[in-house]
C-alpha cells in the first residue's frame, strides 16, 4: 500500500506525514502545558499564564495544521485512487488477451470492483491521517509518561500493541475473506445484477419480464455470499475480546503507580497521558479503510504483476500469410477448434472465409490478429493487420476520437470517407466532436449501421497507416443493402493493394473474392474461386444455392 | 423526514436487533466522556488525602476505557454488518426500481444517467446511513455531555456554545460547494469508467491491441479522473479554508474561557480541580462541541444520497404505465397505427412521423428500410418500451397504451439483433424465454431445435469468464433465437434482424420452422425486421420506412409492380446472386 501512496505523488505525501505526525503532538504538548499552567497553582500566577499561553499556543497550531491536512487528506485521497486504477489500467490495456479472460483474472477484477463499490478506493489518506495522528498523540503521552517512570510507557504500549495485533489480524482475515467472495459469489451475484439493470439486457428483460426473476436471484446470492463473509469474522472476533485483559491490566498497574505520588499537577499529567496512550492501540475508523486499502494495493498489485507480459512479438515480415499445422483448443478444454490449419494466402489476394456458425471461423480470425497464439503450429503475417471484427467497440469518445486516438485530422477525415460515413456528420450537432454516446448531454448515440462504418474507419485508418493485412469479420451485419453494396465496392478496391481477408455468410458478397475456403470442423474442407467450389458441389455449393433460391419462388408464411 | 424515516424502517426490515444496538450504542459511549469527572475526583482525592476517592476515581478510569474500548469495537462490527445489510436492501431496490422502469429512458438520456451514476457512487454511503445516523445521535449524546459538565465547572463556559454557531452555518455552505462539486464530477466520472470498463474488456481488446490504443487510452483515463477530481479538489480547498477561519475563532475562545476559569482559580473563586476540569473539557469540547456538527454535515451527505435513491422511486412510480386492462388472449381483428409519431423525450427530431397501417390477425408484417429509418422504433413502440407522442396504437380496436403493460409482454416474443449473452447454463439461457418453464428441460429442447441451436448440452455454462464456454457471435444469436422461441403461444413476434449473423443452414432451417412455430389459432402476428429481402418477400404485408414515414406498403407483388424503392433494393439483392 504504502508503494502505491508513494507512487501517487512521493513529495506531498512525505510532507503529509510529516504535517500529521506534528498534529499528532499537538495535543501531548497541550497536556505538558496545562502541567505548567495546573503547577502555578494556586501560588504563582504567573508560570499560570505561561502554561496558558502554552495551552494556547498548541491548540491554534493543531487547528491551522488540522484544516491543512483536511486538504491535503482529500486531495492525495484522490491520487491514490487513481494510482490503483492507473495500475490495472495499465496492466489490463497491455496483457496478452489470453491472460485477460483467465477466470483468476476476471476473478481478481470483480474483487476490486467490490471493493471499489464500498468506498470508490477513495479515503485511504484520510484514514491514514487519523492513524498518524492518533499514533502521535501516542508517542506524546509515552513521553510524557516516560517522565514518570521508563517502564510506564512500556506496560501501557505492550497492553496496546497486543489488542492491536489481534485486531489488524482479524480486519486482515475479513479483507481476505471479501476479496475470496469478490472474486467468486460476489461478482456472480453482481453479475446477475448487472444483466437485470444494465443495458445489453434491457429489452430482453422488459419483453420477458425478467426482473422479477432475476433481482430476487441477485438478492439471494448476494445475501449468501455476504453470510460466509459474517460467519467468518464473528469467529475472528472472540480472540480480540479475550486480548482486552491485558489492556485493563496494564491500565490498572500504571494508574495506581501515579496515585501513589502525590502532587495533583503530576496526577493530571499522568494519568490523561496513561488514557491519551489508547491511541496506540486500535484507531476506531481508521483501521478498517487501511486494511482494505491493504488488500486493494495488494490486489492491484499482484495482478499487474500477473498480466506483465514478456512475450515475443509474432512474425511479421513474411512475404504472405502462412499457417502450417495450426491447433488450437480454449483455455481448459479438450476439443481442438482447430485441428491442423494449413493456409497459405500471397500479398494482396482477396481472401473470403465461409463455414457454419462454430466451425471455427471466429477463432481462426482471432489467431490471425494475434489475439491467441496456437498450441501447435506456426503463423507468419506479411505486415501488420488491421480488422474490423464482429464486436466492435463503442467508445464513448467524440467520432474524431473514436476513428483517430488522436491522428491527423485529414487522415481521420479520409478514413471515414473511405468508409462511405461521411454522411454521418449531418446527423451530428457537433460534427466531428459530437460525443458518440446519448449519456453525454450533447451526444448522440449511432444506429448499429452507422458505428459500424466508425469502425470501418477506423481499420481503414490503419490501413493507410501501413497495415499489410485487412480482415473483416461479418462487416455487413447491420448494413442495409446500399451500404452493404457500397462497402464490398470499396472492399475490392483495396485488394490488390493489400490483402484482405472477409469472413461472412452473405455469400453474394463472398463470390466475388479472388479465394474462397470453407472451414468444417476445424479444418480447410474446400478451398477455391466462386465458379470452382460451385463445380465441386460440396458445402459451399449447397449454402450458396440454399440463399439465392430464396430470391425464387418460395414461400413462408404462417397463416 | 421522508428520508430519514426510509433509511430507519430499512434497517429495521433488515435487522431489528442491529438496529435497536446501533440506537443505544451512544448511551454507552458517554462512559469514556466522563473520565474527565473521574479525573477530577482523583485529583481532589489526592489533594485532601481521601483513599475512598482515588480508589473510586482509578477503578473508574480502568474500567471506563476497558468498557468504552469494548463497546467502540464491537459497535464497529455491529456497524459493519448493519450496513452491508442496509446497502444490500437499497442496491437490491434499486436494482429491482431500475430493472422495472418501463422504458428506456434511463439508459438513453443523460441527465437520468447522471442520477444514476451519482446514486451508484455513493450506494457505500446508505449502507454507513444508519452509523452515520447512530454517529448523529453519538455525537450530539457527547455534545449534551459535554454541556452538561461544561456548566458543572462553569456556566460562564456555556458561552463556548455561541462561538461553535458559525460552524452550523458554514457546514451548510461547505455541504452546497460539495453537491455541486459532485454534479460537476459525473459526467468525467462515468466516462473514466466507462474507459475502465473498456480497458478489462476482452472484446475491446482486440481493437486495442490492433491498432495499438493502450497509451492513448491510458492517457484519457488519467485525463478524465483529473477532470472529474478537479471540482472536488477545489470544493475541498474552500471547505478547508472556511473551516479554518471558523475553527480559529472557536479556539480563541477556548482559550479565553480556560483563561477566565484559571483567573477564577488564582483568586480564589473556585477550586484547582475545576482548572483541570476546565482544561480537559476543552481538549473534548474541541471534538464534542464541532463533532455533532460534522456528523450532522456527513449525515446530510447521507441524506443527500438517500434523495437521489427516492427521485429514482419517484421516476419509478411516475413511469409506470397507467394502462390495466386485461390483455386479450388472442387477436381477433389486427393491431392498427393510428397517425402514430415519435420523438425521444427531450429531442426535437421526429424518428417516426404519421405513421399509419393495419396489421391484420395472424398476418406477417415485413419492416424494410435503411439504417435509422425508424424500424427499431417501432418495435419499441409495439413492446410499450416508449409509448407514441402522438396518435395511438390498437389492438383490435383497444388502445395499447390502456392494457396493462406486464401482462401485454407476457403475451410477446422477441429476437434482436443486439441480443443479451446470457452467461447462465445453455438451459436458463434459453428458459428465460418463457420464464414459468425455465426448468423444463423438454420445453427448452424444442425451443432450442426451432433456433437450429440444439448443439451444446442444456447444462453447458457459458461465458469464458466463469470457466464455461465462449462462444461466437453467431453461437450466441443461435440461443438469442431459442430464447425468442421459447413461448409457444405469442400473440405477437419480433424479429428484429435476427439472422445477421447466422450461417445459410441454420437461416433456411429457422425461417421453415417460424412457419411451424404456430397453429394460427390466437391470430398470431409476426413482425420482421430485416436488410435481408430473401426473407421479406414472403410475409403478407410489407412496409418501407424512410426518414421516419411510410414510403412503400404493400405485399411483395404490388411492390414490385410499383418499381419503387422496395423494388430497386430487392432486385439489386437478387442480381447479386445471380450470374
Amino acid at each position: 500500500m504504502t508503494a502505491l501512496l508513494w507512487r501517487a505523488g512521493r513529495w506531498r505525501f512525505a510532507v503529509f506525514c510529516v504535517l500529521a505526525a506534528l498534529q499528532g503532538l499537538a495535543p501531548a504538548a497541550a497536556i505538558a502545558a496545562s502541567g505548567v499552567l495546573v503547577s502555578g497553582l494556586p501560588a504563582d500566577p504567573a508560570q499560570a499564564t505561561v502554561g496558558l499561553a502554552l495551552f494556547g499556543a498548541s491548540l491554534l497550531t493543531g487547528t491551522v495544521l488540522a484544516a491543512v491536512l483536511d486538504h491535503e487528506a482529500a486531495v492525495l485521497d484522490g491520487r491514490f485512487a487513481r494510482t490503483i486504477h492507473e495500475t490495472v489500467a495499465h496492466a489490463t490495456l497491455r496483457t496478452d488477451v489470453e491472460r485477460l479472460v483467465d477466470p483468476r483474472t476476471t476473478g481478481e477484477l470483480g474483487a476490486l470492483a467490490e471493493f471499489e463499490r464500498v468506498d470508490g478506493f477513495v479515503g485511504t489518506v484520510t484514514a491514514l491521517r487519523e492513524l498518524l495522528r492518533q499514533r502521535a498523540t501516542g508517542v506524546g503521552a509515552a513521553v510524557v509518561l516516560a517522565t514518570f517512570a521508563w517502564w510506564a510507557p512500556l506496560v501501557m504500549f505492550l497492553g496496546w500493541r497486543g489488542l492491536s495485533f489481534g485486531v489488524r489480524k482479524w480486519l486482515d482475515h475479513g479483507m481476505n475473506l471479501g476479496a475470496q467472495q469478490g472474486e467468486k459469489a460476489l461478482r456472480r451475484a453482481r453479475y446477475l445484477r448487472g444483466l437485470a439493470v444494465d443495458s445489453p439486457a434491457a429489452k430482453e428483460i422488459r419483453v420477458f419480464g425478467l426482473a422479477r426473476w432475476l433481482v430476487p436471484l441477485y438478492r439471494d446470492s448476494y445475501l449468501a455470499a455476504l453470510e460466509v463473509l459474517w460467519e467468518g469474522r464473528r469467529l475472528g472476533m472472540r480472540t480480540v475480546l479475550a486480548a482486552t485483559g491485558g489492556v485493563l491490566l496494564a491500565h490498572l498497574i500504571v494508574l495506581t503507580a501515579i496515585a501513589r505520588t502525590t502532587t495533583p499537577a503530576e496526577i493530571v499529567v499522568y494519568a490523561q497521558a496513561v488514557l491519551s496512550t489508547s491511541a496506540l492501540g486500535y484507531v476506531f475508523g481508521a483501521e478498517i479503510p487501511l486494511a482494505r486499502a491493504r488488500k486493494v494495493a495488494e490486489l492491484a498489485l499482484t495482478l499487474a504483476d500477473r498480466l506483465a507480459t514478456t512475450r515475443t512479438p509474432a512474425n511479421r515480415t513474411a512475404n504472405a500469410i502462412e499457417l502450417r499445422n495450426v491447433h488450437f483448443a480454449y483455455p481448459g478444454r479438450d476439443d481442438e477448434v482447430l485441428a491442423g490449419v494449413e493456409l497459405t494466402v500471397p500479398k494482396g489476394q482477396s481472401l473470403a472465409i465461409v463455414g457454419e456458425n462454430g466451425a471455427g471461423k471466429s477463432t481462426l480470425v482471432n489467431l490471425l490478429c494475434g489475439i491467441y497464439r496456437p498450441q501447435q503450429g506456426e503463423i507468419a503475417m506479411p505486415g501488420e493487420v488491421s480488422a474490423i471484427v464482429q464486436r466492435f467497440t463503442r467508445f464513448e469518445l467524440s467520432l474524431r476520437d473514436n476513428i483517430g486516438f488522436g491522428a491527423d485530422d485529414e487522415a481521420v477525415h479520409k478514413a471515414l470517407e473511405r468508409a462511405g460515413g461521411l454522411s454521418l456528420l449531418d446527423d451530428l450537432p457537433h460534427g466531428w466532436d459530437t460525443m458518440l454516446s446519448s449519456s453525454h448531454p450533447n451526444g448522440r448515440d449511432l444506429s448499429g449501421g452507422q458505428w459500424q462504418k466508425v469502425a470501418l474507419a477506423r481499420a481503414l485508418l490503419a490501413v493507410e497507416t501501413g497495415a499489410e493485412v485487412l480482415i473483416m469479420d461479418e462487416p455487413s451485419a447491420n448494413l442495409d443493402v446500399l451500404a452493404e453494396e457500397e462497402l464490398f465496392a470499396r472492399f475490392s478496391n483495396l485488394a490488390g493493394e493489400i490483402t484482405t481477408i472477409l469472413v461472412s455468410h452473405r455469400l453474394a458478397s463472398v463470390r466475388h473474392a479472388d479465394r474462397i475456403v470453407v472451414i468444417a470442423d476445424g479444418r480447410i474442407a474446400e478451398d477455391g474461386t466462386h465458379a470452382e467450389l460451385m463445380a465441386a458441389n460440396g458445402r459451399y455449393a449447397a449454402m450458396y444455392s440454399l440463399q439465392a433460391e430464396r430470391f425464387a419462388e418460395k414461400e413462408w408464411s404462417h397463416a | 423526514m421522508r428520508e430519514i424515516r426510509v433509511l430507519v424502517a430499512t434497517a429495521w426490515r433488515v435487522d431489528r436487533r442491529l438496529t435497536l444496538a446501533m440506537i443505544a450504542e451512544p448511551l454507552g459511549n458517554t462512559l469514556v466522556l466522563m473520565s474527565g469527572l473521574w479525573l477530577a475526583m482523583l485529583t481532589d482525592g489526592v489533594l485532601q488525602h481521601d483513599q475512598r476517592q482515588v480508589v473510586i476515581g482509578i477503578a473508574a478510569l480502568v474500567l471506563g476505557a476497558g468498557l468504552g474500548w469494548q463497546l467502540d469495537l464491537s459497535a464497529s462490527q455491529w456497524r459493519m454488518v448493519l450496513g452491508e445489510k442496509v446497502a444490500h436492501a437499497f442496491d437490491t431496490e434499486i436494482a429491482r426500481l431500475c430493472a422495472e422502469l418501463p422504458t428506456l429512458d434511463h439508459f438513453e438520456r443523460s441527465e437520468y444517467q447522471d442520477q444514476l451514476e451519482l446514486l451508484r457512487q455513493r450506494q457505500g454511503q446508505l449502507g454507513n446511513s444508519m452509523s452515520a445516523l447512530a454517529v448523529t445521535v453519538k455525537a450530539t449524546c457527547a455534545g449534551l455531555t459535554v454541556l452538561i459538565l461544561l456548566v458543572v465547572a462553569h456556566p460562564a463556559m456555556l458561552a463556548l456554545v455561541l462561538l461553535a454557531l458559525p460552524a452550523l452555518l458554514i457546514t451548510k455552505t461547505q455541504q452546497r460547494w460539495r453537491a455541486t462539486a459532485e454534479d460537476r464530477s459525473a459526467l468525467p466520472g462515468r466516462t473514466a469508467r466507462h474507459l475502465r470498463t473498456v480497458a478489462q474488456d476482452r472484446d475491446a481488446a482486440v481493437e486495442i491491441r490492433l491498432f495499438g490504443l493502450a497509451d492513448n487510452l491510458e492517457r484519457r483515463i488519467d485525463a478524465l479522473w483529473r477532470s472529474q477530481r478537479e471540482p472536488i479538489d477545489r470544493a475541498e480547498r474552500k471547505v478547508a479554508l472556511a473551516s479554518l477561519a471558523q475553527q480559529l475563532l472557536y479556539v480563541t475562545g477556548v482559550i479565553a474561557a480556560v483563561g477566565f476559569v484559571l483567573d477564577q482559580a488564582i483568586q480564589g473563586r473556585s477550586a484547582p480541580g475545576d482548572v483541570v476540569l476546565a482544561i480537559y473539557l476543552s481538549q473534548q469540547v474541541q471534538t464534542a462541541v464541532l463533532w455533532p456538527i460534522q456528523a450532522v454535515t456527513g449525515f446530510g451527505r447521507t441524506l443527500h444520497t438517500v434523495r437521489r435513491y427516492l427521485w429514482l422511486v419517484d421516476h419509478a412510480s411516475a413511469a409506470t404505465p397507467t394502462g390495466h386492462l386485461p390483455a386479450p388472449e388472442r387477436i381477433v381483428e389486427g393491431i392498427r397505427l393510428e397517425n402514430v409519431s415519435f420523438r425521444y423525450p427531450g429531442t426535437e427530431k421526429w424518428v417516426l412521423r404519421n405513421v399509419s397501417l393495419t396489421i391484420p390477425a395472424g398476418g406477417a408484417l415485413a419492416v424494410v428500410g435503411e439504417n435509422g429509418a425508424g424500424k427499431t422504433t417501432l418495435v419499441k413502440l409495439l413492446t410499450r418500451m416508449y409509448e407514441p407522442t402522438e396518435g395511438r396504437i390498437t389492438v383490435d380496436g383497444i388502445d395499447l397504451a390502456d392494457l396493462d403493460a406486464e401482462q401485454w409482454r407476457e403475451r410477446l416474443a422477441a429476437a434482436f439483433q443486439d441480443f443479451a449473452r446470457f452467461e447462465l447454463t445453455v438451459r436458463h439461457a434459453v428458459g428465460v424465454g418463457d420464464l414459468p418453464r425455465l426448468d423444463d428441460p423438454a420445453h427448452v429442447q424444442a425451443a432450442l431445435e426451432r433456433a437450429g441451436a440444439d448443439v451444446l448440452p442444456q447444462e453447458a455454462r457459458l461465458g469464458a469468464s466463469w470457466g464455461g464456454r465462449d462462444l461466437s457471435t453467431g453461437q450466441w444469436q443461435r440461443l438469442a433465437l431459442a430464447r425468442g422461441l421459447a413461448r409457444t403461444t405469442p400473440l405477437v413476434r419480433f424479429f428484429d434482424e435476427p439472422t445477421a449473423s447466422l450461417d445459410a443452414f441454420t437461416e433456411d432451417a429457422l425461417f421453415g420452422s417460424m412457419a411451424r412455430a404456430t397453429d394460427g389459432a390466437n391470430g398470431m402476428i409476426t413482425i420482421l425486421v430485416t436488410h435481408r429481402f430473401s426473407t421479406v418477400r414472403s410475409a403478407d404485408l410489407i412496409v418501407v420506412l424512410a426518414d421516419g414515414g411510410v414510403a412503400e406498403l404493400g405485399s411483395h407483388h404490388d411492390l414490385l409492380a410499383r418499381n419503387g424503392r422496395y423494388a430497386r433494393l430487392y432486385r439489386s439483392q437478387a442480381d447479386a446472386f445471380a450470374g
